[in-house]
């Protein structure tokens, strides 16, 4: 296969520190046995190493407990545990317009659950006292996308947290697109469920994510089976991380995973440097193209590595096409799976061309992908 | 020397025990408990010296987990395992 230069870390990041290979390599030879589910050594063997990479990324996270970390496949099923979990019918809950299907869909799917979606600005930012009005005598939760997928745009969690912790209503984040970028404070953002990707900025393998509930959330399972635990119930346990987390777990990739996390701990102060010296690189060259639009706020606000832009008049799918079939570039063109995002910033008809940047992206992937667009745009 | 079960909702639970009791350098198990000890379903214990009993205790309360019972593993005249309930101190 030809040689690709890889801007979609946003949908998961492409090359992995060189210990998250060998990790998976060695403990899919050496310990795949069934954690939790056995008492012989190399179950237990294998239980431990769970164990130790939840203490890793709690301790990131600032989570006292690690057993109140689920892991999971990926942020779509930690959300789906959260939320579904959690809502009744009568309920009412609070999200934004800048969510991601895997947050909107869950919602409505909810049945007989009211829904108030609070719009961002045309930037892709919330305002928090928005989220306070939107508040109702029946409202149990409130989900807000830290950092959007397709406008990069952070947002203030801190204020929307103190709203819910005031109104006493449970707050959950998708951090799809924070977690390993920027700072995550469980208690100090009245955090009472966080969903993150493993698979993408921090570093982990494909198939990676996870679950923080807090103790007070009162979830119920929508995953049933064997636990390892109280077998002789018909009912799963009601603790913690047993509650949530039936079946066999992909211990190999959350062992590597916990590498991931170690890694991006390390280098944390570098990989935001790069990512935020790469972003404003390309948003800078992006913004001296004749035809180019960026979307969302190009300077002053707070971002991660996701820039979406367009070119007057082009489908981006078109545009995401040409600079994949005619320069050798991995980016992301559509709706990114975030219907809502695109409508608050009026892009629902054309979607945007996404590029997002990773720790092991260059200056040189940047300017070629400067170079393609520069191109195109005249054509 | 005798040594002492703990046996506790989970295994993950029995685990966490485990790890800190081998940074403080006291040897410990995890084992899945007989029936003896847990009359159905899968249990999961730590198995130590019994001097290290009140230590583990006092962990365990410490990171708030659950004990579903303490026994104390002896061996009897004819050689069998036996396993006496221990009461936890209130």
């Amino acid at each position: 296969m030809r040689n690709m230069i890889y801007l979609d870390n946003a949908a998961t990041s492409f090359k992995k520190p060189s210990f998250v290979y060998q990790t998976l390599n060695f403990m899919t030879k050496n310990q795949s046995a069934n954690a939790g589910h056995g008492g012989h050594d190399l179950s237990i063997q294998a239980t431990e190493t769970l164990v130790s990479a939840k203490a890793i990324i709690a301790d990131f996270f600032h989570i006292d407990d690690p057993a109140q970390i689920v892991l999971c496949q990926n942020t779509t099923l930690a959300l789906n545990m959260g939320i579904s979990g959690l809502l009744k019918p009568g309920d009412h809950v609070i999200i934004s317009s800048m969510e991601h299907n895997s947050v909107s869909r869950v919602v409505y799917a909810a049945q007989d659950v009211d829904v108030t979606v609070v719009s961002a600005d045309k930037e892709g930012y919330i305002d928090p006292q928005k989220v306070e009005a939107a508040i109702r005598n029946n409202t149990v939760l409130i989900v807000i996308n830290h950092a959007s997928n397709v406008t990069g745009s952070v947002q203030d969690i801190e204020a929307i947290g103190e709203i819910a912790k005031a109104h006493h209503i449970f707050f959950m984040i998708d951090a799809a697109q924070t977690a390993g970028v920027v700072d995550v404070f469980v208690d100090k953002y009245h955090i009472d469920m966080l969903a993150f990707a493993g698979h993408k900025s921090l570093y982990g393998p494909l198939g990676t994510g996870g679950l923080y509930v807090g103790k007070d959330v009162p979830l119920r399972p929508i995953l049933y089976g064997g636990t390892g635990s109280q077998s002789e119930s018909a009912h799963m346990p009601d603790f913690m991380p047993d509650m949530l987390q039936a079946g066999t777990l992909n211990v190999p990739a959350y062992a590597a995973l916990s590498q991931g996390v170690q890694f991006v701990s390390r280098y944390i102060s570098q990989i935001r440097e790069k990512e935020k010296f790469l972003t404003e690189r390309l948003i800078n060259g992006l913004l001296n193209i004749p035809n180019i639009r960026i979307l969302g706020n190009p300077k002053d606000r707070d971002r991660v590595g996701v820039v979406s832009f367009l070119k007057e008049g082009v489908d981006s799918v078109t545009l995401g096409n040409d600079i994949n079939d005619q320069y050798h570039i991995a980016v992301r063109a559509g709706l990114h799976c975030a219907y809502l995002a695109h409508q608050t910033i009026g892009t629902e008809k054309t979607g945007t061309v996404r590029a997002s940047m990773g720790f092991y992206n260059s200056k040189d992937d940047i300017d070629a992908l400067l170079f393609a667009v520069n191109r195109l745009a005249k054509k | 020397m005798k040594n002492a079960w703990i046996i506790y909702s989970s295994i993950t639970s029995a685990s966490r025990i485990k790890k800190i009791c081998a940074q403080k350098s006291k040897q410990c198990i995890v084992h899945q408990t007989p029936a003896a000890m847990s009359a159905t379903g899968c249990n999961y214990g730590i198995r130590c010296n019994q001097k290290d009993l009140p230590f583990v205790l006092d962990l365990s309360k410490e990171l708030k987990l659950t004990i579903k019972g303490v026994y104390i593993e002896t061996t009897n005249e004819t050689g069998e395992v036996e396993y006496e309930k221990y009461d936890l101190p209130r």
